[in-house]
């Protein structure tokens, strides 16, 4: 009754690797779920940026480039987060986001600089509340993004470690997840503190 | 049914599963050996010449004792791997079951009319109810139905197909998820899962009789021949097996169904709602079936039948709909309303809480005495409902929105916790910019700000209602907000009891979670085991609104004897936290049936002055909560 113990073992080794298999579906799920939380948070920042520039643009004379760039950067990052959104963890559509976001940061913080020399504009209460809604939602998209890039972590990890690793591949996990990596820059220009 | 009855009663029905599931396994065994028995007598090869009997003893007897040995040890170890990895998937609890239906996450800010329509009214029946609020997952299906699943109120999750969500109207919605709650609130959601383990264990033989008879075709006719019969016996016996196993699944689910249907109607005071539902089904096209594969082998824990069965009478896990109708509505006259297909359009106007049927009564301010209010353990009523809407829209727009959003959510638990005391509270502050990501700190200081302007019992409802969003955080930011609101309780040296069981609460009510399943078992048959524990608690809570030192022994002898005990001192010494902790834990490991009086010796000596104050039906909430009581909103006196 040889046959028997076989098929035990067998048994036993077949779950084992469907747990293998689930596992990676599930922690697969999880990152894209923590993407979904992600996008909503991007896109509604990208939602701010037109009210943003529009409000500057009554006060900036000059340095209308700077705005532009920055509608362009806005765009091109729209663009990016609808590629990455079809295909959370894919490194192409990852890095183009990661690229388009890193742009976008550096248009802004120059933004930044260039209201500096406008007083009225800082003062103004519609940019004030703009910018600090644009700062209260960088601090969230950077939680969301922190909690996504952990996610992938632990699905990568997963696929890496030593029985997962020799199945990942058949199962359609061959590949890393990407990380949503870029430099977290400083926050947007908050609205001067008022002290009295 | 009474809450703690129904706790015990699921508690006992576990170990009869236990006792048929052993039963099953037997009765398989016994079939197995007998179709060895009978495969080789066939292939002995002993035509007609011999009569039966006599060749069946010879060929018995031919067929050496360990054979059956192995044969059983085949049998067992094969169900019970199968029947292990079930279980021990599932311990991931509710979500895991959501995630292998192929559902999807429900979050606020993402969230369509209907998506935050359905939202609502699981926060409101969950409020109503006196448990935090389950995440809700929406599976894409056409068909009108939902589950609830998890091992206990933590990891409990409501399922919800976008057919449910869209067809229905506010109310029938509200019926359907009044059901599920049932189920959560009964026990019914464990068993539920353990069956599941248990099927897929039986169910696995017959796949695995169907895979050898597949393989035995390739494998050539010398070979073929024994794989061949030995997958047919595999198959039949599997299929026999399933068959049993289906018997029992349909037995146990459906008298929980009428049951649930019927605390539909208790919890909203509405069969308008649930009946209407299920109308709506009777005339929908696609009815309340599910297409995932993955949901058959879990079809008991849906609201309605997920596949038409036929032999309707045996296997159906959900009774005929005419007849849960007709229980609802004797007067029926058993016509379907025509439900239109799918469309994305519905009324808009019902999104918030209060399309409620005003003629309801605001809720009074109902004479509490701590019978009625154990009482009301598990059993909601369309006042808690109201009560709830009430709290809700009382609730700050401003605190709603940051419990609804994952990164405020956290700020706000860590507003929750901060010292009244401003030079701790700076400390702590410090302490949270230390270690969280930018902007944390500002937030919790703003938070912080708005809470000032709240009372006890909106914070609790707060901490409510941002549990589905805290469970979205990744594990390493769990991690660290875990520490740090264990921190945030060890710098505040003026800590008192309330802040000490909402941190209680926000850890029980997470770990499961993130961390798993480990779910509270029974230690304790009799309150006397437990003794010091009670008194302990009532010791803490004789602090709270009495002044005098007169006034608090009189409500702690009172808390003692409402709870059946000899008059005791009340301890000289005040109980430190960690006392207060270890009896807390030790007590929610009672026995369903002891734990009424633990409550009930709770509000007596809290309401030793007659009434309830706002700050002290926070704390009963808290205390129920951490007892795994769920008590719906008391009415207290003085809260708005």
């Amino acid at each position: 009754m040889e046959m028997i113990v076989v098929l035990v073992i067998l048994a036993v080794i077949a779950f084992w690797i469907v747990s293998i298999y689930n596992k990676l579906v599930t922690l697969k799920n999880r990152f894209k779920n923590g993407f979904a939380q992600l996008e909503v948070q991007l896109k509604r920042r990208y939602d701010l940026i037109p009210n943003l520039v529009e409000t500057a643009k009554g006060y900036i004379k000059h340095e209308r480039e700077t705005l532009e760039a920055v509608i362009k950067a806005r765009n091109q990052a729209m663009t990016g987060l609808a590629h990455a959104a079809q295909n959370p963890g894919n490194p192409a559509a990852m890095q183009e986001l990661a690229g388009a976001e890193g742009v976008l940061g550096g248009a802004l913080a120059r933004l930044s600089v260039v209201m500096e020399a406008y007083p009225d504009l800082k003062a103004n209460a519609n940019m004030m509340q703009l910018s600090e809604e644009l700062t209260t939602t960088e601090n969230k998209v950077s939680f969301a993004r922190q909690a996504y890039n952990d996610q992938v972590t632990e699905y990568n990890t997963y696929r890496q470690t030593f029985p997962p690793v020799v199945f990942a591949g058949m199962f359609g996990h061959g590949t890393d997840a990407e990380l949503l990596d870029y430099e977290d820059r400083a926050e947007f220009q908050a609205p001067p503190k008022v002290s009295f | 049914m009474d809450f703690f009855k129904a706790q015990d009663v699921a508690r006992r029905k576990t170990w009869q599963l236990s006792l048929l599931f052993a039963a099953a396994i037997v009765a398989l065994v016994v079939i197995t050996n007998i179709f060895v028995a009978l495969a080789s007598l066939f292939m002995s090869g002993t035509p007609g010449a011999v009569s039966l009997t006599e060749g069946s003893a010879t060929v018995l007897n031919s067929i050496p004792f360990a054979t059956w040995g192995w044969i059983t040890f085949g049998v067992v170890g094969v169900v019970g791997t199968a029947s292990l990895y079930k279980y021990l998937r599932l311990r991931g609890g509710g979500r895991v079951v959501a995630e292998s239906f192929g559902g999807r996450l429900l979050t606020r800010d993402q969230a369509s009319f209907h998506e935050q329509r359905v939202l609502n009214v699981v926060e409101e029946m969950a409020i109503a109810s006196g448990v935090s609020v389950p995440p809700v997952y929406l599976l894409e299906e056409s068909g009108i139905n939902a589950f609830a699943a998890g091992h206990t109120v933590e990891d409990a999750i409501i399922g919800i197909n976008r057919g449910t969500i869209e067809l229905l109207n506010r109310e029938e919605l509200q019926g359907v998820v009044a059901h599920e709650f049932s189920h959560i609130l009964n026990g019914d959601m464990k068993i539920n899962l353990r069956l599941i383990a248990v099927l897929h264990g039986i169910l696995f033989i017959g796949l695995l009789g169907r895979l050898l008879l597949r393989s035995s075709g390739n494998a050539g006719r010398k070979n073929g021949m024994p794989l061949l019969v030995f997958g047919l016996g595999l198959a039949a016996i599997g299929y026999g097996g399933t068959f049993f196993g289906n018997l029992i699944k349909a037995a146990v689910s459906r008298q929980r169904e009428f049951l649930a249907d019927a605390a539909a109607v208790q919890f909203t005071r509405n069969p308008g709602g649930i009946g209407a539902a299920l109308k709506k089904i009777g005339g929908h096209l696609t009815g309340s079936t599910i297409d995932n594969s993955n949901a058959q082998e879990a079809s008991h824990l849906f609201f309605a039948a997920v596949a038409p069965s036929f032999m309707r009478f045996l296997f159906a896990t959900h009774p005929p709909l005419p007849e849960r109708i007709r229980a609802i509505d004797p007067r029926w006259d058993g016509n379907y309303p025509v439900v239109a297909p799918l469309s994305g359009e519905a009324d808009q106007n019902d999104v918030s809480g209060l399309a409620l049927d005003s003629s309801i009564a605001s809720f009074a301010e109902a004479a509490n005495t701590p019978d009625s209010i154990v009482a009301s353990v598990g059993n909601p009523d369309d006042g808690a409902v109201v009560r709830a809407q009430e709290l809700i829209t009382l609730a700050g727009n401003a605190l709603t929105q940051a419990a609804h959003e994952a990164f405020p959510a956290t700020a706000l638990m860590y507003a929750l916790l901060l010292s009244p005391d401003e030079t701790t509270r700076l400390q702590q502050l410090e302490q949270i910019a230390a270690r969280s990501p930018r902007g944390v700190r500002e937030e919790a200081t703003r938070l912080h700000d708005l809470l000032t302007l709240v009372d006890n019992v909106q914070k609790t409802l707060l901490l409510d209602r941002a549990i589905p969003a805290l469970k979205t955080l990744s594990t390493s930011q769990y991690r660290i907000f875990r520490q740090q609101i264990a921190d945030l309780v060890d710098m505040d040296h003026r800590i008192d009891l309330f802040e000490w069981m909402t941190s209680l609460k926000l850890i029980k009510d997470l770990a499961p979670h993130f961390l798993g399943n480990p779910s509270a078992r029974v230690r304790f048959k009799s309150l006397s085991q437990a003794r010091t524990d009670l008194l302990v608690l009532l010791a803490s809570l004789s602090g709270i609104g009495q002044i005098s030192s007169s006034g608090r022994h009189a409500a702690f002898a009172e808390g003692m004897r409402v709870a059946g005990f000899e008059p005791a001192n009340l301890p000289e010494k005040e109980p430190d936290f960690s006392a207060i902790n270890n009896a807390v834990f030790r007590l929610r490991s009672l026995a369903p049936l002891q734990k009424p009086k633990v409550l009930k010796a709770a509000v007596a000596t809290l309401m030793f002055e007659q009434l309830l104050e706002t700050n002290e039906a926070a704390l009963l909430h808290l205390i129920a909560g951490a007892l795994d009581c769920p008590l719906p909103p008391v009415a207290a006196h003085g809260s708005a």
